[in-house]
């Protein structure tokens, strides 16, 4: 069972140079892998770094210290990266979390999903393309009316799941969904949610997936890694971190949760942790198997 | 800061403050009359945090802009009364508003950053508040902010006190504007979403201070969310609103633990955290109906597993559970078959 990881990511350091005197340190050296199939889920508060660890592994920042593999192959380091650059851009997909404005508002639903399909050359002909642009509209529980539309003439809850359409109609191997549910509707939340569970189960793509709201990343995940400005203070499987958190900043967090429980929630205590005391100094080591700290 | 000890609290607890019978409210469009709010009946008391749920589109924020009057010019009542402390404000002219806007009623949004000036110090802006509505001079009125900044927990106000917005975090932000919205000492607050944009760890502390308020200063709060498990924390009365109407009513007890409508299991079953491990969450399917022509019978009906012949026919009234707790539902008529709650919240809080 040594399958090679989907994505490592090892010692990620991302500095934003804004002038000679102020830089900031948005990640600050972060280890951690996706297997094959899995779904690890990230999860910290605003600002904490998330959503860059997203764009640095997709390469939309240049990272400046540290390593990218995926699937093996070291697409951090240029050479490797233009090596492998067709795989690399065909099998790592992201969702962004304000669809409105992932999607071009000039191009169909149809021309929407289409495009990677095109441009990674999937399709040999027309009406092959039209097959696979209405098998994954079925998919994401769209019908075949929608082609047609704009995006503008979708309702946010629709709109997502063209974006989650076009991610998954080249079929990646990893799927980076940056807060996909953070803007919609409860209702619509659980319908997305349930929708990424059966196309996981379908089609074993490996997930990062990243979100500030635990109760739908406990639901979904695998593993967890919570983030603290730039650094992952405890990382473990989803179960063992609910039942056993170690860091305090966890416990905080796993806290502050509502739970839809008056009673419940009348009477427990909640941890509370002044973030400013935190230095992000310590060594990240495993505690327990599977189960990493940052102390 | 009157103190209002929780005795006294518990006196006035079944005091009206604020009376919506049969409300109903249309907004003019080129399309049509869109009914957003169909029919409301509904009482918040004095300091009670009454807690209205619904999806986006319910009329929840439409409901509590049009008791303080702020929606556009193509809104109109239809029918039904606004009972403000007895009076009745349904006819007030904006003028008359004028007065009871900061003094009566203030409303927090969901964006503090929306609400406050990014160039104007906090301080400033709550003394601007505080003018606004009472003949105070320029001490006694920055007096009053420091003691507001202090009450909402801002660490060393008189050194804060000449900030500007961008130096406070999103929570502290939204504090300030809950400072602003009591500055005049309101009997009620509308927050529409205050929390939602807020980290949870800030929600945590931003919910405990809402009820410390509520408890120092006798305030009522109508707390508009779509987050269950924040309700079940700040909220004593729940209302499940549902295209432009009020579908069940209850304490938070009763409507947590013995949900009626099947529009609040739907809301419940959507939860992941109420979900069991390994089992896919049941959403509600579709959307709320669009209000411009509002269909015949329950609005719910079409997205009801549940729905019988006679909710695509008939209006379900509200049937009464007990004194405290009603549900709109065609399930509650004696006739109908008897269909538990799909919803055990009672064994998840044995084990927790």
């Amino acid at each position: 069972m040594t399958e090679t990881p989907v994505l490592e990511v090892c010692d990620l350091v991302q500095d934003f140079l804004i002038n000679r005197h102020f830089t900031v340190k948005a990640v600050s050296g972060i280890t951690f892998t996706v297997a094959r199939g899995e779904v690890f889920g990230l999860v910290g508060e605003t600002g904490s770094g998330k959503s860059t660890v997203a764009r640095s592994v997709m390469g939309v920042n240049r990272i400046t210290s540290g390593r990218i593999i995926f699937k093996g192959n070291e697409i951090s380091n240029k050479a490797v990266f233009h090596l492998h650059k067709a795989d690399v851009q065909k099998n790592m997909q992201i969702i962004f979390q304000d669809s409105a404005a992932a999607l071009n508002p000039h191009m169909t639903v149809a021309q929407i999903i289409g495009e990677p399909l095109e441009i990674n050359r999937v399709c040999k002909n027309k009406e092959e393309l039209d097959g696979i642009i209405n098998d994954n509209l079925y998919l994401v529980g769209l019908s075949e009316i929608y082609r047609d539309k704009y995006p503008g003439e979708l309702s946010g809850g629709q709109r997502q799941r063209v974006a989650i359409a076009r991610s998954i109609a080249i079929h990646p191997d990893l799927i980076i969904a940056d807060e996909p549910i953070g803007s919609l509707d409860i209702s619509i939340q659980a319908q997305i949610v349930t929708l990424f569970q059966e196309l996981q189960k379908k089609h074993r793509f490996s997930f990062l997936f990243i979100a500030h709201d635990l109760s739908i990343i406990r639901f979904i995940s695998d593993r967890i890694a919570v983030m603290l400005k730039g650094k992952i203070v405890e990382m473990a499987g989803t179960e063992e971190l609910f039942t056993h958190p170690l860091h305090p900043y966890t416990k905080s967090l796993i806290s502050s949760v509502p739970t839809p429980d008056p009673r419940y929630e009348r009477t427990k205590k909640i941890i509370e942790y002044d973030t400013s005391t935190f230095t992000g100094e310590g060594e990240f080591k495993e505690v327990s198997t599977g189960h990493y700290l940052l102390n | 800061m009157t103190m209002i000890h929780e005795s006294r609290r518990q006196e006035s607890g079944m005091d009206p403050l604020l009376q919506l019978e049969n409300l109903s409210l249309s907004f003019d469009t080129p399309e049509g009359e869109i009914q957003a709010v169909r029919g409301v009946n509904l009482t918040v008391n004095k300091s009670e945090i009454l807690a209205i749920v619904g999806e986006s589109g319910c009329g929840k924020t439409v409901m509590c802009q049009s008791v303080m009057k702020l929606l556009p010019a193509n809104s109109r009542v239809t029918s039904g009364k606004i009972i403000f402390d007895g009076i009745d404000i349904t006819q007030y002219t904006e003028k008359q508003m004028r007065g009871l806007r900061g003094t009566a009623f203030s409303m927090i949004f969901q964006d503090p950053m929306t609400t406050l000036n990014p160039t104007i110090p906090i301080g400033k802006q709550i003394t601007e508040a505080i003018h606004q509505h009472s003949n105070v001079s320029k001490d006694e009125a920055k007096s009053r902010a420091l003691e507001l900044l202090d009450l909402i927990g801002i660490q060393d106000p008189a050194h804060r006190y000449d900030h500007q917005p961008h130096f406070f975090s999103g929570g502290m932000r939204q504090r300030c504007v809950l400072a602003i919205a009591l500055a005049s000492n309101p009997k009620l607050i509308f927050a529409d979403e205050p929390t939602t944009a807020l980290d949870v760890t800030v929600q945590a502390k931003m919910l405990k201070l809402l009820l410390e308020i509520r408890d120092r200063t006798g305030v009522a709060i109508v707390f508009v969310s779509h987050d269950l498990g924040v309700v079940a924390r700040i909220a004593d009365r729940v209302a499940v609103m549902y295209a432009g109407k009020i579908v069940e009513t209850g304490t938070v007890e009763e409507v947590f633990y013995d949900p009626r409508h099947p529009y609040t299991w739907g809301l419940m079953q959507a939860l992941p955290s109420l979900a069991k491990y390994g089992q896919p969450l049941k959403s509600i399917p579709g959307i709320p109906p669009v209000l411009l022509n509002p269909p015949k019978g329950d609005a719910f009906a079409e997205r009801n597993e549940y729905a019988m012949k006679i909710d695509y026919e008939k209006v379900p009234p509200m049937f009464q559970v007990t004194p405290t707790h009603f549900a709109a539902t065609w399930l509650l008529d004696p006739r109908a078959p008897k269909i538990p709650s799909p919803i055990c919240l009672k064994q998840e809080s044995e084990n927790p």
